[in-house]
């Protein structure tokens, strides 16, 4: 049968504890619903909940004044948020919204904070998409770190330079890391969509969400010469929570209730999004990416558009930093090398190091905007941009995309044409930093001085533009 | 289960001010009486408890509740309006009856005499009791009855 549970806990822990938990049981009974509320009151905690009958419940009603022990308990439930005074008032009210109320994701402890945060959210114009898009993020962030970290130490101490790129010698700790770091690095793009979606819908969301991202970034299975990278991922984060939402909302006979978050959601899910991403958008990018590819090529056939040729480069490598787009740009650096015009591999190397080298630095300048999470982050965004991981900059990019993304397009973009004016050449199909320390670019100091204008010109944009967010935050509030 | 008895203090058709804050310091002089309690300090507490949020739960009936100094056990003391008092009530209704539970400063208290109160709370919302309540209204001795039938 359909039920709920239930906790009640007021300042003093003697009255309205027990009124409030006596008028849920009541209105949920009458409701047909089997109802159990757990009483925090000054006699301690009664009528505790078990694990099983939380697990079981359809959703949860809180009626608290005060902060509970044991909220964690409810992470991935649908939890109503209350106080006594309203649970005893309009109990009935509580009732119906649990069974359409939001999945508790585990950040509020009780209402007056869901109050205080949600004031606080709306001056930092965070609309429940963002704070889906950040406990996405947030969750991303140390695959990410022990991605591109373990995969930067290894190109940085065994890597060699040759013409198939920075190759780490196999059989060495080297390689074991650099293995160690891919996984990380692929994780990242699951996790990104799982999180995302777990946030919009919970549990039985994630395996559509996770599943799907794979989908999404496996060409083989997509038909096209690349995944869909981050930007795919956050794209099926959405549609799988989304999808799963609405399907949490049909009406389903009892008797199937439970196995609908194990069962079928996952399922279903999975399946219409993965067959959206393979029939819907697999030819799509296949053309995009043709066409991206002829524009290039036409680009570079004439010397006096090199510059143009340049800024395209780079903002292709910074746009979707390792997705398709991304890809034809880096591959049409690789094909240069071979075909003896190795100044556009040198221009992708440029572009290469300048999201995370920027979208890190820009970090370490103060802004309320910053969170200790994205300092931590940018750190490490660093590191991988002196390795020439662009991947570095994904958490940070999409934490705060209107701020990053103008900046690492136009940064890279600069880079790409400065080195293109400089002539730089590159011989490894690998970029960043590191590439001119083995020796593989012609001009090392030309080579590093095209990287800092472009890491100069993109830390600037994206340190300006946090700071107008903030001011405008700072305005809008005082014209509240 | 153990029962235990909560000693209850039942005053009926007592004349309070109009005022919720007035009435509860005439509310806390009556039930100090005779306790080794202080009247002042009951009504503070009683008065602060009141607005964090209002006790007075609808259908006339509040529940004011306080703990102070001096007692070794809780008791519930009910006193009875002549007029009613506004009290800022979850259905804007004033109050008539006014259920108190005062328990002792300490933490830890009696367990089993805590339970009870809490069992009278729930009862509370139970309109056959509430009914109950009303219909003793102007009767202690049959008030009395009512919350020894809880207690």
């Amino acid at each position: 049968m359909a039920s709920f549970v239930g906790v009640t806990k007021c300042p003093v822990g003697i009255a309205h504890t027990y009124m409030a938990a006596e008028k849920l049981q009541k209105t949920g009974q009458a409701d047909g619903y089997k109802v159990k509320v757990e009483t925090q009151g000054a006699s301690g905690t009664e009528d505790g909940l078990t694990a099983d009958e939380i697990k079981a419940a359809d959703f949860v009603v809180l009626a608290i004044d005060v902060a509970i022990d044991g909220m964690e308990r409810f992470v991935g439930k649908r939890v109503v948020f209350s106080t006594t005074a309203e649970a005893i008032k309009d109990p009935q009210k509580l009732v119906d919204e649990g069974k359409h109320v939001d999945v508790y994701t585990g950040e509020k402890q009780h209402q007056d904070e869901t109050a205080a945060t949600e004031a606080e959210d709306t001056s930092h114009e965070q609309s429940p998409v963002i704070k889906q898009l950040l406990n996405g993020v947030s969750h991303m962030i140390p695959f990410v770190v022990i991605g591109g970290l373990f995969i930067a130490l290894s190109i940085a101490l065994g890597g060699h330079a040759t013409a198939k790129g920075m190759v780490v010698a196999p059989n060495t700790i080297w390689s074991t890391m650099n293995q160690i770091g891919n996984i990380g690095f692929s994780l990242m793009i699951p996790i990104l969509a799982g999180f995302i979606a777990y946030a919009i819908a919970g549990r039985a969301a994630l395996a559509p969400a996770m599943v799907g991202a794979m989908v999404s970034n496996t060409p083989a299975i997509l038909g096209t010469k690349a995944g869909t990278g981050f930007l795919g991922a956050i794209l099926v984060g959405y549609a799988a929570g989304y999808l799963t939402k609405w399907m949490n909302s049909w009406p389903i006979p009892k008797s199937l209730r439970a196995v609908m978050p194990i069962f079928v959601i996952p399922l279903l899910g999975t399946a219409i999004i993965s067959a959206a991403f393979v029939y819907l958008l697999g030819s799509p990018i296949s053309w995009l990416m043709t066409a991206l590819q002829n524009l290039l090529t036409f680009l570079s056939k004439s010397p006096s558009t090199s510059v143009v040729l340049g800024l395209v480069l780079g903002a292709m490598v910074s746009i979707d930093m390792g997705g398709p787009i991304n890809k034809v740009a880096f591959l049409f650096g690789v094909a240069s090398i071979t075909a003896g015009t190795p100044e556009i591999m040198g221009a992708v190397a440029c572009a290469i190091a300048v999201p995370p080298l920027s979208s890190g630095i820009a970090t370490l300048f103060k802004s309320e905007l910053t969170s200790d999470e994205e300092k931590t982050a940018g750190v490490s965004a660093i590191l991988m941009g002196l390795i020439g991981i662009t991947e570095g900059a994904i958490p940070l990019a999409t934490a705060h995309p209107k701020q990053v993304f103008p900046g690492i397009i136009i940064g890279s973009g600069v880079a790409s044409a400065v080195g293109m004016v400089f002539h730089i050449t590159d011989a490894v199909p690998h970029g960043g930093p590191i590439v001119g320390v083995l020796g593989a670019t012609n001009n090392l100091g030309l080579f590093f001085l095209s990287i800092l204008i472009g890491v100069i010109v993109s830390t600037a944009i994206i340190v300006f533009l946090k700071q107008r967010a903030v001011a405008h935050q700072k305005s809008m509030a005082s014209a509240e | 289960m153990n029962e235990v008895n909560v000693t209850t203090d039942v005053h009926t058709d007592v004349a309070v001010p109009a005022e919720k804050h007035a009435a509860l310091g005439t509310i806390a002089t009556i039930l100090s009486t005779n306790r080794p309690i202080s009247a002042d300090e009951l009504r503070d507490n009683l008065i602060a408890r009141e607005d964090e949020s209002s006790t007075g739960f609808g259908n006339g009936v509040a529940i004011p509740h306080a703990k102070v100094n001096g007692l070794t056990e809780p008791f519930v003391g009910v006193v009875t309006f002549k007029q009613p008092v506004a009290w800022d009530s979850l259905d804007g209704q004033p109050v008539s009856i006014a259920i108190v539970l005062v328990m002792p400063d300490q933490n830890g208290a009696d367990k089993l005499h805590l339970k009870m109160l809490s069992k009278l709370a729930r009862k509370l919302m139970d309109d056959d009791f509430i009914k109950a309540l009303k219909d003793a209204q102007h009767d202690g001795s049959q008030m009395t009855k009512v919350l020894d039938r809880v207690l």
